[in-house]
C-alpha cells in the first residue's frame, strides 16, 4: 500500500479556559493517517481524544483560549483556511464525523432519510429526492432497510441508530471519517455489530478511520495503528503490534495490564494515582507522579519528547533514551 | 400532513373542535351572504333604516321556553296589498275621491305590543289628503283614532300621542265610572278589554282576536293618492334581538365572528412566531446580538401594554386592523422571548446540532430546520390557547371605548349594552348572547389547546 497521507496533524492546540483556569485539552500533538488505513487514538475520559476530533474539524466551544498547530488534509493545511472555504473543502467530501451518544445525536423532528440526505442538499446542491435516494443507499450500505427512512429517531433502537449516523457520515463520501466513540452507550452485541460494519466497509470500500475510543480491545479489533493519549498529548504511536505487544511507555503497559483477561490466570492491576488535573498539570512527563519507573530530577523536571522505538514506533518516555543511551 | 385524528380522541377537544366549526361555519355564512361594507352600513345607518323594528326587543327564540308568548312585529302595508289589506277607491265629484283602506290582521300572542305606528306617503299638488283613522276591536267596538291632514311624508305615532293617550283615557273613565290609578298606555287601550281589570296594570290582559285599523281618505284633486303603513311592533325580534337604537344586534354578531376569529388567530400565531424566530436568533448568534435582543426585550416587559393602546388610539382613531399590528408589534418581544430563548439555549448545545455544524450547515439553515421545528410541539398548544385571550383583548378594548368605530363586533355590542345600562334595565340578552359567544369561543380554543398539550407534550402528564 503506497502511503499517501490523507490526514497529518502537526502540534495541534486546543485549551479551553474556564473559571479554574486554563485547560490544555489537546496539547500540541502529532500524528498522520495514510488512505485506507485506520489509525486509533484510545486514552481514559478527558485525555483530549474527543478535542482532538472537534480541533480536526473546527468544531469549536465558545471557551477557546488557545487553538493552532497545522492539520494538513491531503496537500491544504486547513488550519490556514477561512470558515466557507473549510466548509467547501473539507466537510465535503473532505472529512466527516460519527459523534458518540448516538441516542441524542439524530434530531427527533426529522425523518431519518431527510436527516441521511441533509449534507448532500447542504453542502452539494443536490435536489431533494436525489439526495434522499442517495441516502437510501447509503441506509443499504450500513444494513438498514431503507424503509425506514421514513421513520423518525425514536422509532428506532440504539443500534439502528448508531448506524443512521453511520450512513449520515458515508453519505458525501468522505476521504476519511473520524469515529468518535461510535459505540458507546450501546450494548455488547450491538456494539460487536457496529464494528463488524465498520470492518465490512473498510474492507469492501478501503474506508479511511481516524477511531477514537477508551477501549483497548476495540481498538485492536478496527486499527492498523494505535496512538495512546494522556492528558492531552500522545504518549506512544505504532502499529497495533508494537503499541500491545512491544509496548514501550509505562502507561500503555499498565493500561494493558487493567484490562481483564478471559482465558490467562491474572489479576488484573490498576494503575495507582488518578489522572493529572489539565489546569495544573505536572511538570515534566505528565505521567510522572502515576509512574513506578520515575527518574527522580529527569521525569518531573523536563518534558520528554517522542523518542524512536522501532520503525514507525514512537513514545514519549526518558527510559527510551536510556534504552537507545 | 397535520393529522386531527388524535385530537379527536379526546372528548374535551371533540366539544372544542365542534364549538370551532360551528364558529367557523358561522364566519363563512356570514361573509358569503352579508359584505362587510352592507353590514358597516346598517351598523351606522341611524334609526330611519331600522324603523321598522321594535326598540330592545328580546330574541325571537325566548317564546320557545315561556308560556306566554311575546308579540312579534306586525306590518301592513298598502303597497303590498293581499287579503288583509284591501284599499278600495270611489269618486265623488268631479275633483273629489274617497279611499278606504281596511286592514285586517289577527291578534294571538300574550303581551302588548311596544308600539303602535302609522306611516304614510301621498302624491298630491297643492291640497293634501284628509284621513279619519279608527280602530276596530274583535267585540266590534270602534274607537275613532285621529282625523288628520297628511303631508307628503308623515307619521301618527299611535302609541306615544299624548292628545290620543288623554281623549282614550277620557273615553275609558267613561265606559267603566270610574278613574284608573294610572295613566292607561294607548296599546293597553287599543288591545285590551274594557272593564275592571284596567284598573290594575298587573291584571290587565290582551284580548285575543282580529282588529280592523280602518283609515277612510277624501282626496281634494284626481290623481292625488296614499299609501298607509300600520307597524305594531312586537317585544321579539331576530336571533339575537335589537338594540336601543332599533337594530339588529345579530347583524354584529354575526359579522363579530369572522372579525374575532381572525383577529385572535392571526395575533396569536404572528406573535408566536415573531418571539420564537427572536427567540432563536438571539440565542443562536449569542453575544451582542443576543445583548441588544434581550435589552430591548426587557424595555418591552417593562412598557405597560393597556395604557400605551389606549394613549394610540385616543389619539388616533384606529381601525381593527391597525389595533392588531400594535398589539402584534407590542408583544414581539414579548415575555414569550426569554421562554423560546431559554428553550433554544437548551437545545443549541445538543449533539445533533453539533452533527449538523460538522457536516457545513449554515446558521440560518440550523435555525430554520433544526431549531425551530422543535419547539413548535410546545409553540403550537399555547398558540391555540393564547388565541382566546386576544379575541378577549378585541373585546375588551372595544369595551373600554378603544375599539374600532366602524366594524360591529362582539365587544362593540357589549359597549353598547353597557353605556346605554342594559343591565339596570334588564336587557339581558343584550349582553349575554355576545358574552356568550365570547365565552365559546375561548372554550372552545382552551379544550383544543389543552388536548394539543397532551398530543405534542406527553411527558407533561407525568410531572
Amino acid at each position: 500500500m503506497v502511503n499517501s497521507k490523507v490526514l497529518e496533524v502537526r502540534n495541534l492546540l486546543l485549551h479551553y479556559s474556564t473559571v479554574r483556569g486554563v485547560v490544555k485539552a489537546v496539547d500540541g500533538i502529532n500524528f498522520e493517517v495514510s488512505k485506507g488505513e485506520t489509525l486509533a487514538i484510545v486514552g481514559e475520559s478527558g485525555s483530549g481524544k474527543s478535542s482532538t476530533a472537534l480541533a480536526i474539524m473546527r468544531i469549536l466551544p465558545r471557551n477557546v483560549a488557545a487553538y493552532g498547530g497545522e492539520v494538513w488534509f491531503k496537500d491544504l493545511d486547513i488550519m490556514k483556511i477561512d470558515e466557507e472555504e473549510f466548509r467547501r473543502k473539507v466537510r465535503v467530501e473532505g472529512i466527516s464525523m460519527v459523534f458518540q451518544g448516538a441516542m441524542n445525536s439524530l434530531n427527533p423532528v426529522i425523518r431519518i432519510e431527510d436527516q441521511v440526505a441533509e449534507p448532500l442538499i447542504v453542502n452539494m446542491k443536490f435536489k431533494r429526492d436525489e439526495a434522499v435516494s442517495e441516502a437510501h443507499e447509503a441506509l443499504k450500505l450500513v444494513g438498514l432497510d431503507p424503509a425506514i427512512g421514513r421513520r423518525y429517531a425514536h422509532e428506532l433502537s440504539g443500534g439502528m441508530k448508531q448506524r443512521v449516523l453511520i450512513a449520515m457520515s458515508l453519505v458525501a463520501k468522505p476521504s476519511i471519517i473520524i469515529l468518535d466513540e461510535p459505540t458507546s452507550a450501546l450494548d455488547v452485541i450491538t456494539q460487536a455489530n457496529i464494528m463488524n460494519l465498520l470492518k465490512r466497509l473498510k474492507e469492501e470500500l478501503g474506508f479511511t478511520y481516524l477511531f477514537i475510543t477508551h477501549d483497548l480491545g476495540l481498538a485492536s479489533e478496527l486499527a492498523d495503528r494505535v496512538a495512546v493519549m494522556y492528558a492531552g498529548k500522545i504518549v506512544e504511536i505504532g502499529s497495533c503490534e508494537d503499541v500491545y505487544i512491544h509496548t514501550k511507555h509505562p502507561y500503555t503497559k499498565m493500561l494493558l495490564d487493567s484490562v481483564p483477561t478471559l482465558r490467562e490466570d491474572k489479576h488484573p492491576a490498576f494503575i495507582p494515582g488518578a489522572p493529572p488535573d489539565l489546569v495544573k498539570p505536572p511538570t515534566g512527563c505528565s505521567f510522572h507522579p502515576r509512574c513506578p519507573f520515575i527518574v527522580r530530577g529527569k521525569c518531573d523536571v523536563e518534558t520528554p519528547p517522542m523518542l524512536y522505538a522501532g520503525e514507525g514506533h514512537n513514545a514519549s518516555c526518558w527510559l527510551l533514551e536510556k534504552e537507545s543511551g | 400532513m397535520m393529522r386531527l385524528k388524535p385530537l379527536l380522541r379526546y372528548k374535551s377537544s371533540l366539544v372544542g373542535v365542534g364549538i370551532l366549526c360551528f364558529l367557523i361555519i358561522l364566519s363563512v355564512y356570514t361573509v358569503a351572504t352579508l359584505p362587510f361594507e352592507e353590514a358597516a352600513r346598517l351598523w351606522r345607518a341611524g334609526e330611519l333604516t331600522w324603523l321598522d323594528n321594535p326598540r330592545n326587543a328580546l330574541p325571537a327564540w325566548v317564546n320557545f321556553f315561556s308560556p306566554t308568548k311575546l308579540p312579534e312585529t306586525l306590518i301592513l302595508n298598502t303597497q303590498k296589498p293581499g287579503p288583509d289589506v284591501i284599499k278600495v277607491s270611489v269618486r265623488a265629484g268631479e275633483n273629489i275621491k274617497i279611499s278606504r283602506v281596511e286592514m285586517n290582521f289577527r291578534y294571538g300572542f300574550d303581551d302588548f305590543p311596544s308600539e303602535i305606528n302609522l306611516f304614510f306617503t301621498s302624491t298630491y299638488r297643492t291640497s293634501p289628503p284628509q284621513l279619519t283613522i279608527s280602530w276596530t276591536k274583535p267585540d266590534g267596538t270602534q274607537i275613532p283614532l285621529r282625523r288628520m291632514t297628511i303631508a307628503r311624508e308623515d307619521r301618527f305615532y299611535i302609541s306615544s300621542d299624548t292628545v290620543l293617550s288623554t281623549e282614550l283615557n277620557q273615553l275609558m273613565e267613561n265606559r267603566l265610572g270610574r278613574k284608573p290609578a294610572y295613566t292607561v298606555p294607548t296599546s293597553t287601550i287599543l288591545f285590551g278589554p274594557f272593564d275592571e281589570t284596567l284598573l290594575n296594570p298587573e291584571s290587565v290582559k290582551v284580548v285575543k282576536g282580529d282588529y280592523r285599523l280602518s283609515v277612510e281618505g277624501l282626496l281634494f284633486e284626481p290623481e292625488a293618492d296614499f299609501d298607509v303603513k300600520l307597524v305594531v311592533y312586537g317585544k321579539v325580534y331576530g336571533w339575537a334581538g335589537t338594540d336601543h337604537l332599533r337594530r339588529d344586534i345579530g347583524i354584529a354578531l354575526l359579522w363579530g365572528t369572522p372579525i374575532a376569529l381572525l383577529f385572535g388567530v392571526s395575533a396569536a400565531v404572528s406573535i408566536a412566531l415573531i418571539q420564537m424566530t427572536i427567540g432563536a436568533v438571539s440565542a443562536w448568534f449569542r453575544g451582542g446580538v443576543d445583548t441588544v435582543m434581550q435589552r430591548i426585550t426587557e424595555v418591552f416587559l417593562v412598557l405597560p401594554f393597556l395604557p400605551v393602546l389606549i394613549m394610540v388610539s385616543t389619539l388616533y382613531k384606529v381601525n381593527i386592523w391597525v389595533i392588531l399590528l400594535i398589539v402584534v408589534f407590542l408583544s414581539s418581544f414579548g415575555p414569550g422571548v426569554k421562554n423560546y430563548r431559554a428553550l433554544f439555549l437548551q437545545l443549541r448545545e445538543s449533539p445533533y446540532i453539533e452533527a449538523a455544524r460538522s457536516y457545513g450547515a449554515g446558521d440560518l439553515r440550523i435555525v430554520v430546520i433544526h431549531l425551530i421545528p422543535r419547539v413548535l410541539p410546545t409553540m403550537i398548544p399555547s398558540v391555540v390557547l393564547s388565541a382566546a385571550d386576544f379575541v378577549f383583548l378585541e373585546a375588551a378594548l372595544a369595551i373600554l371605548g378603544i375599539g374600532d368605530p366602524i366594524t360591529p363586533t362582539w365587544g362593540k355590542v357589549i359597549q353598547d349594552a353597557f353605556y346605554f345600562g342594559a343591565l339596570f334595565k334588564g336587557h339581558y340578552y343584550w349582553v349575554l348572547i355576545p358574552s356568550a359567544l365570547l365565552a365559546a369561543t375561548s372554550i372552545s380554543f382552551a379544550l383544543i389547546g389543552f388536548a394539543l398539550d397532551k398530543i405534542f407534550n406527553p411527558r407533561l402528564k407525568e410531572v
